[in-house]
């Protein structure tokens, strides 16, 4: 595909720096994504989940209630991390997923949830480390190689990665509403339950399976493609940005000093944007995850989110009261 | 029942990450072909750009409105603020995520 090509050429293009590039060549024994064998952002994710898997037990076991023996001093976190994470967590737990899918399934799928929020929070975040810049420039003033680069990239700016993550969610969903519902409940789920009302409405039900039926597949695909997007459009608008001074011509003076200057300055205020845009798409990802799993319930349990209305995590009344 | 679940998942989830099935399993083959289409395929580079520029129309419109009515519901309640913004924020994520849909559809039909 001629994206590959655009990656590999001598120009620096905006999105030949959002693709992946393969690192060694392991075509014959392992042949894997796009480029057919280990490509950078492969590694890159192996590296953030290395750093989860040392330091997310650490801030569990921080955060978790301790020994009887220190009396009350168990109930405080202790470290800086262990502690935004701990508000994170309690944040999206008491005020997210608790009023969409209640008390017994959220405490079932918190650790799988809060699984996929922080490896996507992590895999977003590294993309925004400047890894593969700074192996150009030890690459350029090595041995004069500037495309040099082992690790960078956003790993989950490939569609691959995403895809894996949204077929995990929809195996949780499946697992859920086929638990919940049983394969013949499932079926009648689909339907919106319009075979129970009149008559007329079964020309309908026909329509409606197809659309639902649709709907259970696309649902994960529209999560993956949403992540994939957000990432790859916002680290092209930021190589756009960077590469604007290439476009200057050879002037003498300090003509270039301005569209360097600007260049500069957007790229930094459109990284601000991108950090805001990482925490916000691991949250849609895993929100959306629970939005669907929690529409795969028996609709009875709704009953029991009218008690959860009176009061929310901060004491604040939640209903709307009439303006005086 | 739930840490067989559980392990399932896990397994599923750690097979995923060891081996991405190639979601552009036809292109790979490809890739070392000549760019000898360059030169008539004109109407690619204009649909791609037609596609991400008119979704992105709708997607403004809408995060908009979206935005008016937050700012006009946080002026009736100021004590609703950080309800009613959290929920704009989501809104309008979710309405970006439907302009990036267009975008992604820009990207194929610009360069396959």
């Amino acid at each position: 595909m001629n994206l590959l090509l655009a990656a590999s050429g001598e120009k620096h293009t905006p999105l030949g720096h959002v693709l992946d590039k393969s690192v060694f060549d392991a075509s014959e024994w392992l042949n894997v994504g796009e480029i057919g064998s280990v490509s950078s952002q492969m590694l890159t994710m192996i590296i953030g989940v290395i750093i989860l898997l040392f330091l997310m037990p650490r801030v569990a076991s921080r955060i978790a209630t301790g020994a009887s023996s220190e009396g009350n001093e168990r109930y405080i976190t202790k470290g800086r991390l262990s502690q935004v994470v701990e508000v994170m967590v309690l944040y999206l737990r008491d005020t997210m997923l608790v009023p969409v899918m209640g008390e017994k399934p959220t405490r079932k799928y918190l650790p799988f949830l809060m699984s996929l929020f922080f490896f996507i929070l992590t895999m977003n975040l590294i993309g925004l480390v400047p890894l593969a810049d700074v192996q150009n420039i030890i690459g350029k003033f090595g041995w004069g190689d500037d495309h040099f680069s082992v690790i960078g990239g956003t790993p989950t700016s490939n569609i691959n990665i995403t895809i894996g993550l949204a077929l995990v969610s929809f195996v949780m969903i499946q697992i859920h509403s086929f638990r919940e519902l049983g394969v013949v409940g499932f079926l009648e789920h689909l339907t919106c339950d319009l075979t129970k009302g009149p008559k007329f409405l079964w020309l309908v039900v026909p329509v409606i399976f197809v659309v639902e039926l649709a709907g259970v597949f696309i649902k994960p695909i529209a999560l993956a493609i949403r992540l994939f997007a957000n990432m790859v459009g916002g680290h092209v608008l930021l190589a756009t940005l960077l590469l604007l001074p290439g476009f200057l011509p050879d002037l003498t003076g300090g003509a270039q000093i301005g569209v360097i200057l600007i260049s500069a300055i957007a790229a930094v205020l459109i990284t601000f944007l991108e950090v805001f845009v990482a925490f916000l798409q691991a949250f849609i990802f895993m929100f959306l995850t629970a939005v669907f799993i929690s529409l795969m319930s028996h609709h009875d349990d709704h009953e029991e989110h009218e008690s959860h209305e009176s009061h929310d995590a901060h004491g604040q009344v939640s209903d709307l009261q009439p303006a005086h | 029942m739930t840490k067989y679940v559980k392990m399932a998942a896990f397994a599923l989830f750690a097979m995923l990450l060891l081996d991405q099935a190639s979601a552009f399993a036809a292109g790979a083959g490809d890739g070392a072909l000549a760019a000898a289409a360059a030169a008539a395929s004109w109407g690619k580079g204009l649909g791609a750009g037609l596609a991400a520029g008119i979704a992105v129309v709708g997607a403004g419109v809408g995060i908009g409105m979206i935005g008016s009515n937050a700012c006009n519901a946080t002026a009736r309640q100021p004590e609703m603020g950080g309800k009613i913004f959290v929920n704009m924020i989501l809104t309008a994520a979710l309405i970006e995520g439907v302009a990036l849909f267009a975008v992604v559809v820009g990207f194929l039909m610009g360069t396959a």
